[in-house]
């Protein structure tokens, strides 16, 4: 077994102590940082998704795995922005203004990052203009946006409208989730998908960076 | 009448099954060590950290109906309103576990933890769900001296059953709940997070199975109610103590 494999072998396990001192270890030996991030991080969070979708294991199984997957990347991330290393796309994610709860928005951005995606967290109640602001900033490619409450969820269409008026439909995509969210309302309000879930959301998101 | 509650930290966590099945976990014997690990690692700074307390008060059924419509928005008629036509007491209250659970819950993801702060997350959701049923306990012993054989007190909530999220405020503004540190935001939002709120209906068991034809019902996605309101009512006819446990003689 390769040093690289035994990372993703101990990320699936959670085994977060033994991560971080594999991919030290590794870096000291002259392993590039682009090799430990896509075939040891990221390797291992596909399959324990894999595995979370397949229903043999629970999310906070799949969130040990997050956390051994932060301990390797807290050691990588320094020397990959150095190297000029590609990531799967740039995402900018919050909870729209007015709502408080991240739990859900939390998950989608660590099954985003497991996927090598480049996330730029908003945190919670984010008015309209900052998730454009960030996004054109950051050079994102989407936008997702997360609401808990009927009472907040209007303000994802002022988002989408946002990005309309300020002419960045066709370079920023936008998507909506949480649990008061449908398909039919992402529908309504112009959003260019919806997810029911952090997993499908990492799915939606691929799609919208591939037809970009 | 208005009563200010407080219960040490162990009186509002839910059971274990409870706190596993809030997770979709698996039951005690097919849980991995290192899952199990987890929830006690959880349970174990909830019961560091939580101060749960509530606020109640009495209203009458007149100024109820005046919380009840709100700003008008509710998607009435309510299933709600079939309960109060035969209701002998009604009592508004805001419960909450405190802010420090709901604090640690951030820093943990914050810190690149999220399995410790999904699982502290889960087992506040689950203690801020009982404490609805604490209070309803609290209150019928404390106004009815128990309940009545065939009678039962239940909560109802804002943003349930086609009563408006927005009626929080005039709830809120009714209750004036300042002992417990809960307060609105502009999306009718409870701070800190893991507080709830509601009336507390005494009435006839029969009065809470409400018929499943009202207008929320239609937008209704889990229909779910049925279920749960006989739930809470086997819940509220048995004795003992604790989250979830019942008042009645």
């Amino acid at each position: 077994m390769t040093i690289v494999s035994d990372i993703a072998k101990n990320l699936e396990l959670g085994e977060d102590d033994r991560v971080r001192e594999l991919v030290g270890a590794a870096l000291l030996a002259g392993v590039p940082p682009r090799d430990l991030l896509e075939q040891g991080l990221i390797a291992g969070m596909a399959v324990v998704g894999e595995q979370f979708r397949q229903r043999e294991i629970f999310l906070p199984d799949v969130l040990l795995a997050a956390r051994a997957m932060y301990a390797g990347l807290d050691l990588l991330e320094p020397r990959l922005a150095g190297a000029g290393v590609p990531s799967a796309g740039t995402v900018v994610i919050g909870s729209v203004k007015g709502d408080l709860h991240d739990i859900g928005k939390n998950l989608v951005g660590i099954m985003l990052r497991g996927a090598g995606f480049r996330v730029v967290d908003l945190g919670n109640d984010v008015p309209p203009a900052r998730f454009v602001d960030a996004a054109a900033e950051s050079g994102a490619s989407v936008i997702g946006m997360s609401a808990l409450l009927t009472t907040t969820m209007p303000v994802m269409r002022d988002v989408v409208r946002l990005v309309t008026e300020r002419g960045l439909a066709g370079t920023i995509r936008t998507i909506v989730g949480g649990a008061p969210v449908s398909a039919d309302f992402a529908r309504d309000i112009g959003a260019d998908a919806y997810a029911f879930d952090a997993a499908s959301a990492v799915e939606r998101i691929r799609a919208l960076v591939a037809v970009r | 009448m208005r009563w200010h509650l407080t219960w040490p930290a162990p009186m509002s966590l839910p059971p274990r099954e409870t706190l596993l099945e809030a997770q979709d976990l698996p039951g005690e014997g097919e849980l991995t060590p290192r899952l199990g690990r987890l929830i006690e690692d959880g349970v174990r700074e909830y019961l560091t950290l939580a101060t749960p307390c509530a606020v109640m008060e009495d209203i009458t059924p007149a100024a109820f109906r005046s919380v009840l419509r709100g700003e008008g928005r509710n998607l009435g008629p309510l299933p709600l309103e079939q309960v109060l036509a035969r209701a002998e007491g009604l009592a508004l209250y805001v419960a909450t576990i405190g802010p420090a659970v709901p604090a640690a819950i951030s820093r943990w993801f914050a810190d690149r933890d999220p399995a410790r702060g999904y699982t502290l997350d889960g087992i506040a959701s689950a203690a801020a769900d009982g404490l609805s049923l604490l209070v309803t306990r609290e209150w019928t012993v404390r106004r009815f001296g128990g309940c009545a054989p065939g009678w039962c007190a239940l909560p109802y909530s804002p943003g349930y059953c086609g009563w408006d999220v927005s009626g929080q405020q005039a709830l809120f503004a009714a209750l004036e709940p300042a002992e417990t540190g809960v307060r609105l935001n502009e999306s009718c939002l409870m701070q800190p997070l893991k507080s709830v709120s509601g009336v507390l209906v005494y009435a006839p068991a029969a009065a809470h199975r409400t018929r499943q034809d009202y207008p929320c019902c239609d937008t209704c996605l889990t229909h779910e109610c049925e279920g749960r309101v006989e739930l809470m009512v086997q819940g509220m006819n048995m004795d003992g103590g604790g989250a979830g446990s019942g008042m009645c003689r």
